[in-house]
């Protein structure tokens, strides 16, 4: 109703993305966060997965506009390079932070507006 | 019942308090692996200080050894060169702290190198009549950016 206050509950849930909560997805991300770009064949040993397992979530990730795969050749020899896109990294850092406050055991906010 | 309440049961995938703070660490040690790749870096800066200051060794002392030396002096900037790009190229991580300061770290060895040159020769330390080691004392003194860099950027974070 107009001009009456309207209850909002912000819960640390709110900012977590459903993408991110596969733990493959979340440790490729969080590498790709500290990084600026890096080897696929690097992050497949780093997580100690396959390359079609490391496939099937890039490019899930990159289909949501979170990373982005710049192929390229050095010599004769293929390589990909894997970087995290803004729009990924931003999102990633909300997710942090939402875990961050559920870790701290964050009770849920009620707020009024 | 709480609004939040419904929704949490509703929701599929909520961690835990303990599945947040392991998820958190897992992002920790994700990415303390590519800082790690910094070393690298670390290695580069190691390798064009050590190539600086062995060329102003061998400048200091091209008089006694005139025609080695020069044979000497190529051969490691052409080594340097070589085993910098090799490096660079088998680096498969980049952090960007990593990048960032083996840039500016390059900038500050131009710059700081530029400085000790200039003062070198407008000073008269570096001249006709003056013992050629002069040379190797300017070239350790123009790595010392590069080898507090190598350190700085092996350092193990994380």
């Amino acid at each position: 109703m107009a001009g009456q206050p309207h209850a909002r509950v912000t819960h640390p849930r709110h900012e977590l993305d459903d993408l991110f909560g596969h733990p493959v997805r979340f440790s490729i991300v969080a590498m790709l966060a500290a990084a600026s770009k890096i080897e696929f064949s690097f992050v497949r040993d780093q997580l100690e997965i396959s390359d079609s397992m490391l496939s099937k979530q890039v490019s899930g990730l990159e289909q949501a506009g979170y990373v982005k795969v710049d192929k390229g050749f050095i010599g004769k020899r293929a390589r990909t390079w894997l970087s995290i896109t803004r729009v990924g990294r931003s999102t990633f850092e909300r997710h942090v932070a939402a875990l961050r406050r559920i870790a701290g055991g964050a009770e849920p906010v009620l707020t009024t507006n | 019942m709480p609004k939040w309440k419904v929704h949490a049961i509703v929701a599929s995938v909520i961690p835990t308090q303990q599945e947040a703070q392991a998820a958190l660490t897992e992002a920790d040690r994700a990415a303390a692996r590519i800082r790690r790749t910094d070393k690298q870096f670390g290695a580069i800066l190691l390798g064009i200080a050590a190539a600086y200051v062995a060329n102003g060794v061998l400048v200091g002392l091209a008089p006694a050894v005139p025609g080695s030396a020069l044979v000497a002096i190529l051969v490691i900037l052409v080594g340097a060169l070589g085993g910098g790009v090799i490096l660079l190229l088998r680096i498969r991580a980049y952090s960007r702290t990593g990048i960032l300061q083996f840039t500016v770290s390059c900038a500050a060895f131009s710059f700081w190198n530029a400085m000790v040159v200039g003062v070198s020769s407008a000073t008269r330390w570096w001249a006709p009549n003056q013992p050629t080691n002069h040379f190797t004392v300017s070239a350790v003194v123009a790595a010392i950016p590069l080898v507090v860099a190598a350190w700085l950027v092996s350092r193990t974070r994380g």
